[in-house]
């Protein structure tokens, strides 16, 4: 018989707002060409530094404009040149001010070195400024989670008959999740699985607070990382297999407790929308790595390398 | 296959398009009697009369992201600024879904709209209908 600990439990984060948006004007006065920095009209909370924003000129009448967004330079645009639409990474300040970033990363950073060029523009004009689905993150520092789906019936019990006859209906999900309190998420290597950055709990304290945009997350709840291994003896070696949940779930509480003795704990509660699956994926042993125009799959016997004639 | 069926199954049809955000539909048909009694009966004789179709919706007011508000042409033939129609203006047509889909469909007139917009809740609107003339689909019972 194979025991799994908790030890290895991960929450893979990824931010989302579920397609809603928020609609603004952007004013000439609202852009800092120097300071590579601008704002428009929102409130707190609404955004937050490591948010993937995508922006786009949009006419008085509502629709997609086919005019460019004039105020960032065409070489920070993502494709190297101006069009009505992008999307970049946002660092935001206490003052909530932008600044837009090609990576999670460098907007986690901040600073102007890395943050994209700004112009005035030519007049004010509508925008709409939509909070695309992010990166998966590791939600870090976390001291234990649970997840509890339930399946709803309906008794059909007839007359006549001496036990319960129920069917299933709907599938609703919930949970709740502890972690200690920190706010500035970061990039590194994770202890479990390479090349992953990490959220904070500080995050789900904000995102319970954001207004328009609402406080939905999408989210895995690993049972079964690619370096679980199994307490037991006389069973094969772990696979390589990844066993989570995946969901979209909207905060509904969030706590902090101080105590004199212990550490700032968070706790946070949810509950899930749409569909909750449970899956699972066989993790690749080849590694992608691209150098110079070079698409490399490597692994740790050697390489396969698909390289242009 | 034996089935119960749940709100899962079932759907509603304006004009050919599904209703997307729904929560609840009725239908009623009903039909009047007439009493043909006689003197010397003992017991009351009736035979069937006109029948009514009647049927009533509580939808989410929802907007997709082209900006149409779903049902919305429900809404207008009662909110309005105009005229009513002359005449039933849409086919309404409620299904359970199966490996039959059981059916009915009639044209309707719009009785009622009443929208209800609450704290901390979901606008949501109820739709009451009526049909105009027999029956167009009946397989609910077949």
């Amino acid at each position: 018989m194979a025991v799994y600990l908790g030890a290895h439990g991960i929450i893979e984060l990824t931010r989302t707002s579920e397609q809603n948006y928020l609609d603004s004007t952007l004013d000439p006065a609202d852009v800092n060409v120097a300071a590579k920095r601008f704002s428009f009209d929102f409130g707190n909370n609404r955004f937050m530094t490591g948010d993937l924003l995508q922006i786009t000129r949009m006419t008085t009448a509502g629709a997609i404009s086919t005019s460019n967004l004039d105020f960032i330079a065409a070489a920070s645009f993502p494709g190297g040149s101006q069009s009505p639409q992008g999307q970049w990474y946002v660092n935001v300040d206490a003052a909530n001010g932008i600044r837009l970033y090609a990576s999670w990363n460098l907007a986690l950073e901040g600073g102007t070195t890395n943050a994209a060029t700004l112009a005035t523009p030519a007049s004010a004009y509508p925008i709409r400024v939509q909070l695309k689905n992010n990166d998966r993150h590791i939600l870090g520092e976390v001291i234990d989670y649970e997840l509890n789906t339930n399946r709803e019936t309906a008794d059909v019990t007839s007359l006549g008959e001496v036990f319960r006859q129920r069917i299933s209906t709907m599938i609703t999900g919930s949970g709740s999740c502890t972690a200690f309190w920190n706010y500035e998420a970061y990039a590194t290597e994770n202890r479990n699985t390479s090349g992953y950055n990490n959220e904070l709990s500080n995050y789900l304290h904000q995102l319970v607070l954001r207004q328009d945009l609402g406080a939905s997350f999408r989210a895995r709840f690993y049972l079964k990382t690619r370096f679980t291994k199994p307490y037991t003896s006389g069973v094969p070696a772990p696979n390589s297999e990844q066993i989570f949940y995946d969901l979209t779930g909207i905060i509904t509480d969030v706590g902090v407790a101080f105590n004199a003795n212990e550490p700032v704990r968070s706790r946070i509660n949810f509950v899930t929308t749409g569909q909750l699956a449970l899956l699972s994926e066989v993790v690749p042993s080849l590694v992608l790595n691209q150098t110079g125009g070079t698409v490399v799959q490597q692994n740790s016997s050697g390489n396969v390398a698909l390289q242009s004639p | 296959m034996a089935k119960h069926f749940t709100g899962i199954d079932g759907s509603l049809r304006v004009d050919g398009t599904q209703i997307a955000k729904l929560s609840e539909w009725t239908f009623t048909a009903e039909t009047t009697t007439l009493e043909t009694t006689s003197l010397g009966d003992f017991a009351r004789q009736f035979v069937p009369g006109i029948q009514t179709f009647a049927g009533t919706a509580t939808a989410y007011y929802y907007v997709s992201s082209a900006n149409v508000v779903d049902g919305g042409a429900l809404y207008e033939d009662v909110i309005r600024i105009s005229a009513p129609n002359s005449a039933a203006t849409h086919t309404i047509l409620f299904r359970l879904a199966g490996t039959t889909n059981r059916e009915v469909e009639f044209s309707c007139v719009v009785t009622s709209v009443s929208i209800s917009c609450v704290v901390g809740g979901l606008v949501t609107s109820s739709i009451a209908f009526t049909a105009s003339g027999a029956l167009t689909k009946a397989t609910m019972g077949s």
